[in-house]
């Protein structure tokens, strides 16, 4: 068994946020508070599939909105204690065990926050094992399940329940509550009995997290495909999405990022080189820090690095739901068309 | 006409007077060992006998100062400050959670969470709670607050609670000083909290040193106003560097890495400017500080600054050595203003890198101290100064160093390999710097584009130069040194933040 405490969260930040891919918001956004309950509460069991109780009910945690408008809300717990208080009322008499929905980026302390408060275990899973965009991009989705019930709770008090038949109208309604309320809410989607996890989570993702967030300088397991100084950073908004792209140059050769919140495609002097669901980071290398999309900025030296994604991600139904085609780019042999 | 640039430093005031093309005619320096406002006049007057200068032909005079930053080094001369927050519930984080233990126990004296605050779309989450503010404030004044940071939720797109408290705080509590977090952040409430903070506690000692400063100026001849210097290498005027001193946080380092600059005329490299006690390096990006992603940190505290990354060695001119069997210990212990009181040069206690200097040049001779021992202390330093410059680039290889700062003076030529340039009048870099600051002219708004947003963004441009040039630019010289559109995304009606900075001189 593990522990997350206040001298291993950073790591967990760290590792968070090379697995964001860009995308999922900063980390350091929860850290302070999450130190905060931490000191206050102490530490935070993290179990493994095999310590699960298997009668335990699993519950997917995270944050739904705009990044943005989460770093302008006074750190606190109401909308997770909400959610929490919901599901309780919901499933009674159930043991409860926690997850990340999403181990990439911010999303990863989400469960933590609760965890801490109320003593619970958090698993040592995700739905995603990276940062993806869209809840149809979690496993259980890729499995093939539609029908779907998700609970959203505002920091004023309010909850909604979503029943859907399908996971775009999921996606839509859930969109649509968050943006009611105050465009920041907690969300839990695909709650589960501890026993179906086979058809549910990435096992590992956050022990992946805290190994990867070791040391800023060598990252485990991960490949340096490219070095050089942002030149050019194009953003813009489609679909309440963040697209873009990002020129890095180097003495040698001009790389090119491709964004959709996530980094998801890398083109070097336009050859593709690496593409979605690899696990894309561009880190300063003056700070280490792993920059998300929104903060990326002209004049940057940066690395390029990638990670290999989770098994899950390899078999080749899973990788043509996240493949560049899904995100509208489409290659051709000249080099690249931006759909 | 000319333009006097001043920098008042922890040991040193540079004075740099320019002509009306920004080029530099002459400078000169002083201890500054007596307070500022006599330190300064008596500079004024040196440069009067020295030079053929007379105060009643300077335009305009830009001082930048290290005041701000050395108080919150030494926790001297500052507010204790009480935190008001307006939000809709009592959260959890208090308020300096992360700062550094005994920066918090000396300035934060007590918070108050008072109704009020807004969401993103300018719904009020509570309207503000007078009767609760009030009762807030009495509280705070009793537990020791000297001054008021009020920090609203999303006041910097609405900023109508927090300047409604401010005027309800004044008709009830006279003359508190109060510190308005729209009007010294932008989102990001944590940080933006501890940039008012700072800007709350500092207002002690920008008031003590600033509030007869113009009228000693007027005393000495001078017919002009004075600016100050801020982070980002533009004006504010006096009143507003009371007001915001938070605002000239950083200003020593970004004066002195575009006075460096212009100087050697060298837009790329790496800036050493050597103090009496710190050496500060700092990287140039096209003639202006770099800022990196995790800056913002001033004294361990994050904040919402421009901070040029510059990395600190607490050693310079002043600094004391020691020896330890075979090496020497430089600093950090500095004899600053004292230098030319206690230094060995002149028969005192201390022996400084300044001594080392003089032993070097053959300037002095000091018994304890020999020529080749000198040498070794000398390496020493620029050994530290060497490893300092590659973390902050890995590959310096061609690099350009330029050397500047009254301290490095100490340091001979024939030590420094050919990457090192000393440009001219190195030694008072930070004061031309001070006196090249331009006046800017800043939009930062939250909007909705219509149709064209490239045209809507130019006519923001326009509105900017129209701001910089009420304040005295001269037009021709504008030029757009921020431009930035933030989408605030995840929203069905997509709005932007703009962020317009021009500027340009007087």
């Amino acid at each position: 068994m593990n522990i997350l405490t206040i001298k291993n969260l950073d790591q967990l930040c760290y590792g968070a946020a090379l697995l964001g891919s860009g995308g999922g918001g900063d980390p350091d956004v929860l850290k302070d508070y999450m130190h905060y309950l931490l000191n206050l509460h102490g530490p935070v069991k993290i179990i493994t599939t095999t310590e699960m109780e298997l009668d335990a009910l699993v519950v997917p945690i995270a944050l739904i909105g705009a990044p943005l408008i989460s770093i302008e809300r006074i750190p606190n717990a109401k909308m997770f204690i909400n959610l929490f208080d919901k599901i309780q009322s919901v499933f009674a008499n159930k043991k409860i065990i926690l997850m990340p929905v999403e181990i990439g980026g911010c999303n990863a302390m989400t469960p933590f926050i609760l965890a801490s408060m109320y003593s619970l275990p958090v698993l040592d899973a995700d739905l995603i094992g990276r940062a993806f965009p869209k809840i149809n991009m979690c496993k259980p989705a890729i499995m093939g399940m539609t029908q779907q019930t998700a609970f959203i709770a505002s920091a004023l008090g309010e909850v909604v329940c979503i029943e859907a038949e399908t996971m775009a109208e999921l996606e839509d309604k859930a969109r649509t509550v968050a943006t009611a309320f105050g465009c920041s809410a907690a969300i839990t989607t695909f709650i589960f009995e501890a026993n179906q996890y086979k058809n549910y989570v990435i096992e590992g993702s956050i022990s992946r997290a805290l190994e990867l967030g070791q040391s800023s300088q060598h990252i485990e397991g991960a490949s340096i495909i490219g070095t050089g100084i942002i030149t050019d950073v194009h953003h813009a908004i489609e679909n309440g999405f963040l697209k873009g792209y990002v020129k890095i140059c180097s003495k040698q050769h001009e790389f090119m990022v491709f964004f959709q919140n996530e980094y998801l495609l890398v083109t070097k002097s336009n050859q593709k080189i690496a593409e979605s669901p690899t696990i894309i980071s561009l880190i300063e290398s003056r700070s280490r820090k792993a920059i998300t999309s929104e903060s990326l900025r002209f004049g940057l030296q940066v690395d390029l690095v990638t990670l290999i994604p989770p098994d899950f991600w390899l078999t080749p139904k899973a990788s043509s739901q996240v493949s560049l085609r899904v995100f509208g780019y489409e290659l051709n042999d000249a080099g690249l068309l931006y759909v | 006409m000319y333009k006097l640039g001043i920098d008042v430093g922890g040991t040193n005031i540079d004075f740099a007077v320019l002509n009306q093309m920004d080029n530099l005619l002459f400078g000169s320096k002083t201890l500054a060992d007596d307070g500022l406002s006599s330190s300064l006049c008596r500079g004024i007057k040196k440069l009067m006998s020295e030079y053929d200068f007379d105060p009643r032909q300077v335009s305009a005079i830009h001082l930048g100062t290290t005041l701000a930053v050395n108080s919150l080094l030494e926790l001297k001369s500052l507010y204790k400050v009480g935190v008001i927050r307006l939000a809709s519930h009592t959260p959890d984080l208090p308020p300096a959670y992360q700062w550094p233990k005994k920066h918090r126990q000396h300035i934060l004296s007590g918070f108050q969470t008072v109704a009020g605050g807004r969401e993103y779309n300018n719904a009020a989450l509570s309207p503000l709670n007078k009767e609760a503010l009030l009762h807030a404030v009495n509280k705070l004044i009793a537990e020791g607050a000297e001054s008021l940071a009020i920090v609203g939720v999303f006041s910097p797109f609405y900023a109508e609670d927090e300047l409604e408290a401010e005027a309800y705080i004044q008709a009830h509590f006279g003359e508190i000083p109060l510190s308005l977090s729209y009007q010294v952040g932008g989102i990001g409430f944590i940080t933006r909290e501890n940039s008012t903070i700072l800007n709350a506690t500092l207002k002690k000692v920008m008031k003590n040193n600033f509030h007869d400063l113009q009228a000693q100026l007027n005393n000495l001849g001078f017919r002009c106003p004075c600016y100050i210097t801020q982070n980002d290498g533009t004006l504010l005027t006096l009143n507003e560097a009371i007001a915001f001193p938070v605002r000239t946080i950083s200003s020593g380092p970004t004066n002195s890495i575009i006075g460096a600059c212009h100087l050697a005329d060298c837009m790329d490299g790496i800036v050493v400017d050597v103090g009496g006690t710190s050496t500060d390096i700092g990287l140039i990006q096209q003639g202006r500080p770099f800022y990196s992603l995790n800056g913002g940190f001033v004294s361990g505290i994050s904040c919402q600054l421009l901070i040029p990354d510059v990395h600190v060695l607490a050693m310079g001119g002043g600094s004391i050595i020691k020896k330890n069997d075979k090496t020497y210990q430089i600093g950090p212990e500095s004899v600053g203003a004292a230098l030319y009181k206690k230094c060995r040069s002149v028969g005192g206690e201390c022996l400084t890198l300044y001594d080392v200097g003089q032993v070097l040049s053959g300037a002095q001779q000091i018994a304890e101290l020999s020529r080749a021992e000198a040498e070794a202390i000398m390496q020493t330093y620029l050994h530290l100064v060497k490893n300092e410059i590659e973390r902050l680039l890995p590959d310096v290889s061609k690099t350009a160093i330029l050397l500047v700062g009254g301290g490095a003076a100490n340091i001979p030529d024939d030590l420094l390999d050919q990457r090192f340039i000393r440009p001219p009048h190195y030694q008072i870099a930070n004061a031309y710097g001070a006196a090249l600051s331009e006046v800017a002219g800043k939009i930062d708004c939250v909007v909705q584009f219509k149709n064209n947003p490239e045209e809507e963004i130019l006519a923001y441009i326009e509105q900017a130069k129209m701001i910089a040039i009420k304040k005295g630019a001269i037009p021709d010289s504008l030029r757009i040194i921020e431009k930035k559109v933030l989408p605030l995304y995840y929203m069905p009606e997509p709005r932007q933040r703009v962020l317009i900075t021009v500027s340009g001189r007087m």
